[in-house]
């Protein structure tokens, strides 16, 4: 399946691009799954944006424009947009 | 006239000073510990004076209504983010109480007078400046600044006054009376509600303040270990995104949710929302960063905006740029840092400047207001127009007085898409898409608001569906809201928030250190409780009724044109309504129990 992964704010600062997209073998995935997934791949990532294996808490996932994801685990599938981006929105 | 020293207490002067601009007439009145538990200081304590001096009985803009300048017991210490000050009055723009906060050392030279509060009523013969020296206070005239901006002003002031002063100012639109001036000190401002035309119904252009007056700390040693963890903590994951890419960063994730309010909050995403968004800008221009005073954030982000081929700044935040970008669908970066500057420039409010704007520009297009040069997308007609409110000329001057005001004046069914609540226009996120903070935005006390109801941070979580919302986030728009009144009384930066693992005990261990009391988590909760049930006792006897606690209608009967999903209707928002009230234990219409409304 492929999953596309959005990145805004801090997350996009570390990683240094807009957008990419996950080739994975399974036909469906624990959102956390695919993070650590994006997280093994981006080193810089990893360092400011996970908490050991679990997103960092001052970030947040979002599915497809949807529901949130930060503590609890989702299903990604093929086609799905998994928005990764920082948790406090005040302005 | 000269008024006695007091001595120092902990975190309190336990005094405020009353100040009528009228007859010079000077009052120092006390502050028991029983009241400064009750409000904390800042917006809480500036809350209950107005009660005290009967605010809401007075036109917001006559001589006889009251404006509080409100400090803390956090003030002066070395708590990073806490030189902090509210600026409390019944707002011209809403009737309904009102609180600005803002940051600067205004709040620390303003405590060090000897004071908890400065509260200024009357109306001075001319153009004047408060000068509080401690216990010296004088009036002094203003006229050689008359029409100056507020960093203008504030630049001749410190020419004028020795160097250990500080200044609140007003530019040439809180002159005017525009019902959303601000009221600006060290580049900063008081910002919504129309501070600054209350400050200049008085004719007070300025407020200048020093002294030397210093109040104690209970627990010198752990406040400073304290501070020294909070200032840590600061410049850790919770804050990076204000300090890398500052509030702005909320361009895109909010154009990508679909919850970016875009032409008169029609849409919820904008075409050049790309050409808005800090990444963009940050390669395009110079930029700097700057702190307020006693802050280690640094959230602030400070663009180069070449003006007529002269350099020049502008100071920008993410409601700056939605309120004269997207929502006037404006997407050219030049023009929309242009009308933040001149925003500043005049001393106006951007949300209510561009929310009103907004608005004329879509009764233009429906014919309904005779101003054909007032298009969605012309850049140079924001610009006419920012220049027309802050010179209070021609349109500008129905323009001034807020889209409610425009609404009423205009008919034709337009009050249902002026983008309002209680009259103060409506901050940067969708209600529809955002179905949390569309409660916090229907009930709040000042009007539609995200600093006293951070209700979106619900909608931005796991907990909720933020497009359909049910009874059970009515409980969680009050604790969002609980938090913003400790806050803001404390007073504290919100952008600390996600530093604390446990707020209101983390903030009891704050003030005690401080005060000496022996608070606890859930005394801050009942103060927070009590804190807005003063804003809605302030309400209620100004005239609020429950008809008031809503929405514009477009929103209650149309979805986003860009997102089908996010809709709502009048049933759902008065069902969370109803069960918001009963959570604050108010009646179902959100009446307090206490409603012969005791002071």
């Amino acid at each position: 399946m492929k999953i596309k992964i959005e990145y805004f704010g801090i997350p996009r600062q570390r990683v240094g691009i807009a957008s990419e997209i996950y080739e994975f073998e399974q036909e469906e995935m624990g959102i956390q799954d695919v993070i650590r997934a994006v997280a093994q791949k981006h080193p810089a990532f990893e360092k400011h944006c996970m908490d050991g294996n679990t997103i960092n808490r001052h970030l947040t996932v979002n599915l497809n424009g949807n529901q949130f994801f930060q503590t609890e685990d989702g299903t990604a599938r093929d086609g799905d947009a998994l928005l990764i981006l920082s948790m406090d929105a005040g302005g | 006239m000269l008024v006695d020293k007091v001595s120092n207490k902990n975190g309190y002067h336990h005094q405020y000073l009353e100040v009528n601009v009228s007859t010079g007439e000077c009052i120092r009145h006390p502050l028991e510990t029983t009241t400064l538990k009750r409000t904390i200081g800042g917006s809480g304590l500036g809350t209950q004076l107005l009660l005290e001096h009967e605010s809401w009985k007075y036109d917001p803009l006559s001589a006889e209504s009251s404006i509080v300048f409100a400090f803390s017991p956090l003030v002066g210490s070395p708590l990073t983010t806490s030189a902090k000050f509210a600026v409390v009055s019944r707002s011209p723009l809403t009737g309904r109480i009102n609180d600005s906060l803002a940051s600067s050392q205004f709040a620390i030279a303003g405590k060090r007078t000897g004071n908890d509060a400065l509260l200024v009523k009357g109306r001075a013969d001319s153009l004047s400046i408060l000068v509080v020296d401690e216990g010296n206070i004088e009036i002094q005239s203003a006229t050689h600044l008359a029409g100056l901006s507020a960093e203008q002003t504030e630049a001749q002031l410190k020419d004028q006054f020795p160097k250990d002063y500080s200044f609140a100012v007003i530019g040439p639109a809180g002159e005017k009376l525009v019902h959303f001036a601000t009221i600006s000190h060290s580049g900063r401002h008081a910002g919504r509600g129309g501070s600054g035309a209350v400050l200049g119904s008085k004719n007070i252009k300025a407020i200048a303040v020093r002294g030397k007056q210093r109040t104690n700390w209970h627990n010198t040693e752990q406040l400073v270990e304290s501070a020294r963890d909070l200032s840590q903590r600061s410049f850790g994951p919770a804050t990076e995104k204000y300090r890398e890419l500052g509030t702005a960063a909320n361009v895109l994730v909010f154009n990508r949710l679909n919850c970016l309010p875009t032409r008169n909050f029609q849409k919820g995403s904008f075409h050049d929302a790309i050409e808005l968004s800090p990444e963009s800008m940050n390669l395009a221009r110079e930029k700097i960063r700057e702190s307020c005073a006693a802050c280690t954030i640094g959230c602030t982000h400070v663009y180069s905006v070449p003006v007529d081929g002269k350099p020049s700044r502008a100071r920008i935040e993410y409601e700056n740029l939605f309120a004269l970008g997207p929502l006037c669908e404006i997407g050219d970066q030049q023009i929309v840092l242009e009308a933040s500057q001149l925003c500043d420039h005049y001393g106006i409010d951007t949300i209510s400047t561009g929310g009103t704007i907004a608005f004329a520009m879509e009764c233009v297009e429906q014919n309904i207001l005779n101003e054909p040069w007032l298009r969605f997308g012309d850049g140079q007609a924001l610009i006419q127009a920012i220049h027309l409110i802050g010179q209070y000329k021609g349109l500008g001057k129905r323009l001034a007085q807020g889209s409610r005001a425009l609404a009423m004046e205009l008919g034709k069914g337009t009050l249902a898409f002026a983008p309002q609540v209680k009259g103060l226009e409506l901050p940067g996120y969708e209600p529809r898409a955002l179905q949390t903070m569309a409660l916090g935005f229907a009930v709040g006390t000042r009007g539609a608001d995200h600093n006293r109801s951070g209700a979106y941070e619900v909608d931005f979580s796991e907990a909720v569906d933020r497009r359909n919302a049910d009874v059970s986030q009515a409980r969680l728009a009050v604790e969002t809201e609980n938090k913003a009144a400790i806050m803001d009384s404390l007073i504290l930066c919100k952008f600390l928030r996600g530093v604390f693992d446990d707020y209101f005990a983390e903030c009891a261990v704050m003030l005690n250190l401080i005060t000496g009391w022996n608070l606890h988590a859930q005394d801050l909760v009942q103060t927070a409780e009590e804190i807005i049930n003063a804003k809605k006792r302030f309400n209620i006897l100004s005239g609020w009724t429950p008809e008031e606690d809503t929405l514009p209608e477009r929103m209650l009967t149309s979805a986003l044109e860009d997102d089908q999903d996010a809709r709502l209707n009048r049933q759902t928002l008065e069902t969370l309504i109803k069960a918001y009230n009963l959570e604050r234990g108010w009646d179902a219409l959100g009446f307090l129990p206490d409603s012969s409304t005791i002071v």
